[in-house]
């Protein structure tokens, strides 16, 4: 699910408020490397980087 | 800024404001940064979703009046750190937040999305309380 597509999803439901959203560094983590409590392997922090790239 | 008076308040256009919120107080007046009042008592006039007239409007007569006595007239404010994703897909009224005065919610840390089939998982797999069907 994209972060575009969360956001019609709520804008669909009706929420009147404005709202937008930032790409939390957290979701880029969860995305990358899941949420096992490890360092991230040498590749994933510039998967990581990249990963805004897909919202 | 145009229409301002010598105390930086906003003169009343000439159209008749839609709204008239009466006796608004403690609005901190704000102006290149710097508080210039901190509180005062005055009318908001509004027309549609613009603040037109702020100051004395005792005279002016619009289609709803509020009286405001106690009670501060502000903007909306903006939550630049929200976590209410899921709250508003459960209520999309947001009333929370509303009822604090933000108008606007900027989700932050752990957004919603972009996510991949194996986040989507967990996310929906470790909702508490609030159940949907979409991983906020």
């Amino acid at each position: 699910m994209t972060l575009v597509d969360f956001m019609k999803y709520l804008k669909a439901r009706g929420v009147f408020q404005g709202f937008a959203s930032f790409v939390g560094a957290a979701t880029a983590r969860e995305y990358v490397v899941g949420l096992i409590d490890e360092q991230p392997a040498p590749r994933q922090p510039e998967q990581m980087r990249q990963y805004p790239g897909e919202v | 800024m145009p229409g301002e008076d010598s105390r930086g308040l906003f003169r009343p256009r000439r159209e008749r404001p839609v709204v008239v919120i009466e006796r608004a107080a403690a609005v901190p007046a704000v102006k290149d940064r710097e508080i210039v009042a901190h509180s005062l008592s005055a009318h908001v006039g509004i027309n549609g979703n613009q603040m037109a007239a702020v100051g004395g409007l005792s005279k002016a007569k619009a289609a709803t009046e509020v009286d405001a006595k106690g009670l501060a007239v502000t903007p909306g404010f903006i939550d630049m750190l929200s976590d209410s994703e899921l709250s508003l897909i459960a209520d999309y009224r947001s009333l929370g937040e509303l009822r604090q005065g933000a108008t606007t919610q900027i989700f932050d840390e752990s957004s919603a999305g972009p996510l991949n089939d194996e986040t989507e998982r967990n996310r929906l797999s470790t909702q508490g309380e609030i159940k949907s069907r979409v991983p906020g």
